[in-house]
């Protein structure tokens, strides 16, 4: 398989050591990652999943704490779905002991509300455009489907 | 800002800056207008926990593709980033798909310039390209079939194993 040479900011940040660090501390711990992550960290993970995945998997397992290495949003809903279980959001390996999303966070309640009463920003699109890149998207829904992976 | 005045400045900005009245229950006024509008809210589970409490539903961008698929709403809001209010609005040209703040980008999506990822592919004319969703509408009208993190292995399976397999934009996932 060829690659193309891109990456996810948030995922590529996460340190190793910091986290092999942090299971000497939580040896029960299990690490849960995002196949964004680096193979090193990919090696040292209990599960990995996509977010959904990773979410079932916390609510499933019987497991009382996890360190997950993904966006930390994700946190709210393992907490509210386990209120008893503990989740350690992965050190990244900045300064700033942070692994949000800069650009997901740029949406804020407030945003919301302007956009919802005034109607924009909106999305447009050319129309060939749309509908050459719905074709490989109905594709990947249909493989899903068929796959149980999607209702 | 005024709304005249934040309208104009819109390109500039990505997002509507216009004053808010501080006194306004905003968690009460958008479930008023979601009803007014006959719009939903769906949200990526990284968005900040607010916007994941007001949303209709909150997924990954698998789930919220296929629930943009599939809902009466007259109007969507996003609450995710750029390339997932596109695809919901590739899956939805009669409604109408609104993202709060244009500037939500992807550093992924950012990583395959359409020129430069146009020459890849034609370097490789046997290749089957499969493009992960976090991509461009223009990466996407140039792929074979998208994937997500959530079906990645599947989608690759559905691929004869001789053929040869051009995997964008994400490294390691592709590795994985």
């Amino acid at each position: 398989m060829l690659l193309w040479n891109g990456a996810c900011q948030v995922h590529e940040l996460f340190s190793v050591e910091k986290i092999t660090r942090l299971k000497m501390r939580y040896p029960h711990a299990k690490v849960l990652a995002h196949p964004e992550c680096e193979e090193p960290l990919l090696a040292i993970a209990d599960y990995i999943g996509s977010t959904t995945q990773l979410l079932r998997y916390s609510h499933t397992d019987d497991a009382q704490a996890y360190i997950v290495a993904t966006e930390t949003g994700i946190l709210h809903q393992m907490q509210k779905d386990n209120p008893e279980k503990t989740f350690i959001p992965a050190p990244p390996n900045n300064n700033c002991a942070c692994n949000d999303c800069p650009y997901m966070k740029l949406n804020t309640l407030e945003k919301v509300y302007n956009t919802l009463l005034y109607e924009l920003p909106e999305i447009t699109m050319e129309e060939s455009l749309r509908i050459a890149a719905k074709k490989p998207l109905d594709r990947m829904l249909a493989i899903s489907k068929a796959a149980g992976l999607i209702g | 800002m005024n709304i005249a005045d934040a309208k104009a400045a819109l390109t500039q900005k990505g997002f509507l800056d216009v004053d808010t009245d501080p006194s306004v229950d905003l968690f009460h006024a958008i479930t008023q207008l979601k009803q007014e509008k006959n719009a939903i809210i769906l949200a990526h589970y990284y968005q900040e926990p607010d916007i994941q409490d007001i949303a209709d539903y909150i997924g990954d961008s698998l789930g919220l593709a296929q629930q943009a698929a599939k809902t009466d709403a007259d109007i969507i809001l996003f609450a995710g980033v750029h390339f997932m209010a596109e695809t919901a609005k590739i899956l939805n040209p009669t409604k109408k798909v609104l993202l709060p703040d244009l500037k939500a980008g992807c550093s992924l999506a950012d990583s395959a310039p359409t020129h430069l990822f146009q020459s890849f592919k034609a370097a490789h004319p046997q290749h089957v390209v499969i493009s992960y969703i976090n991509c461009t509408a223009e990466i996407k009208a140039l792929s074979d079939i998208i994937c997500t993190s959530g079906n990645a292995e599947k989608i690759i399976d559905s691929v004869p194993a001789d053929t040869p397999i051009l995997f964008a934009p994400d490294k390691n996932l592709g590795a994985y």
